[in-house]
């Protein structure tokens, strides 16, 4: 894939699909960096803690039923962590586009802000909560 | 609501038993987690285009846990397939 327009992404949270309603998407996938450094050494030394990850995902807000708040306000409340997965297309799987998975409890829903004559969206993030962490499926 | 399981170890045969049980959130995670019981797929419909797992007005079989579950049907995209013939014996018994 050459260089690209972020035009078509997929945006798949607890199997609903909701990419029609999503405009922008922030993909973590960070370890911690740890100071090794012991006396006598001359250049600090880092090694790679623990991994994280996090998504954000920035929707239009739609309050309809089995839209945007229907699907996404469950998961505030819920501690089973669900799959959020994006794409950079909205094509299948593949090398060339693969998935960016994980499975991940949300930890921030701001269902409703903006000032007058603005477009209603907001930001939901969600947090890894696995061990696997974020994986790049291609099929 | 209630699931389904099946017990896989002779823990979770003695703890929990195979059948419809009334767990609580933490106890179904402990439970699948430490793998002493799996939930037994039942059936649900698809109501929206937005479900990955079926297509609209589809009944597909799922093994959902419990939060999982709630959160699809709060949100309009599932709902549970009760059999008929569960449904008959239920209207035997209020008779």
């Amino acid at each position: 894939m050459a260089h690209f327009v972020l035009t078509d992404a997929t945006v798949i949270i607890n199997s609903v699909t909701l990419s029609d309603h999503a405009k922008a998407v922030t993909v973590e996938d960070t370890s911690d960096q740890v100071d090794l450094t012991a006396f006598g050494a001359t250049n600090k030394t880092y090694g790679k803690g623990l991994g994280d990850g996090k998504f954000t995902i920035e929707f239009f807000q739609d309050f309809a039923a089995g839209e945007v708040h229907a699907t996404l306000q469950p998961l505030i409340s819920s501690t089973t962590p669900v799959t959020v997965e994006v794409r950079a297309t909205s094509a299948a799987r593949s090398a060339t586009n693969p998935g960016i998975v994980m499975s991940a409890l949300m930890f921030n829903y701001n269902p409703l802000s903006g000032s007058i004559g603005d477009a209603s969206t907001f930001s939901a993030e969600f947090q890894n909560a696995a061990q696997g962490g974020i994986t790049y499926p291609t099929s | 609501m209630t699931n389904t399981y099946k017990a896989l170890t002779e823990i979770g045969e003695h703890y929990y038993g195979t059948g419809e049980l009334d767990l609580s959130v933490t106890a179904e995670k402990d439970a699948l987690d430490a793998g002493h019981l799996e939930i037994v797929p039942r059936e649900y419909k698809v109501l929206s285009h937005r479900y990955e797992a079926g297509k609209q007005g589809e009944v597909v079989k799922l093994a959902l846990r419990m939060e999982t579950e709630s959160a699809l049907i709060q949100g309009g995209h599932i709902e549970r397939v009760d059999k008929p013939a569960a449904k008959a014996a239920e209207k035997k018994e209020t008779k």
